[in-house]
């Protein structure tokens, strides 16, 4: 799996969990794999930054502060905004059906229960979702 | 969403965290000389927070069974 692209450009990877421990864990680790990394704390960051684009991937917690990871996924939608960044997988900790079915519905790629991964198979799965 | 369902919820959120630590200090503990009963204590905790999450799984699952 390439780390950068065509241009050679790190690729970029948002990473957006408002537990602290986790989102520092998630971005060290993905740092030392190489990449380019950004985050954000609550859903009205993560809107903001989803809005400006140009992610490879975003990883979206689905509870959040402020606005909910679905929320913001439809506020992207509702402003024709949703294909800024290349792909979004949702992070949740138990498989909400109905949840995660309106996330694939919103152009989500896929999602992970958190609490299945270890951060080196976290990384697996973010190397597959981004070939 | 009910309140057991939140409570599972947050309990494996803090459980998530639990794994990951354990997972990064297994790593730390891998490139250095750490006495092999540390490393056995390392690994009961690892276990033991792996089945707290499957049973949390379960609970949240049966609730939700026997909710609908």
């Amino acid at each position: 799996m390439e780390k950068t692209d065509a241009a050679g450009l790190k690729k970029r990877i948002l990473v957006v969990e408002d537990e602290p421990y986790l989102r520092d864990l998630y971005l060290e680790i993905l740092k030392e794999e190489g990449f380019k990394v950004d985050s954000a704390s609550d859903g009205e960051e993560a809107y903001a930054k989803m809005k400006a684009g140009g992610y490879d991937l975003v990883l979206l917690d689905i509870m959040l502060p402020k606005m909910d990871g679905l929320e913001v996924l439809r506020k992207l939608k509702e402003n024709k905004l949703q294909n800024l960044n290349k792909a979004v997988l949702l992070l949740t900790n138990l498989g909400q059906e109905t949840i995660i079915s309106e996330g694939v519905s919103l152009g989500v790629r896929g999602y992970l229960i958190k609490s299945d991964y270890t951060p080196d198979n976290l990384v697996k799965e973010i190397k597959e979702a981004l070939k | 969403m009910s309140n057991i369902s939140l409570s599972s919820h947050d309990l494996l959120g803090k459980l998530t965290i639990l794994k990951n630590s354990l997972f990064m200090l297994n790593r730390k503990c891998e490139n250095e000389k750490w006495e092999s009963s540390d490393k056995e204590y390392l690994k009961n905790a690892a276990e033991t927070v792996e089945k707290l999450i499957q049973e949390v799984k379960e609970f949240s699952l049966e609730e939700k069974i026997s909710s609908s």
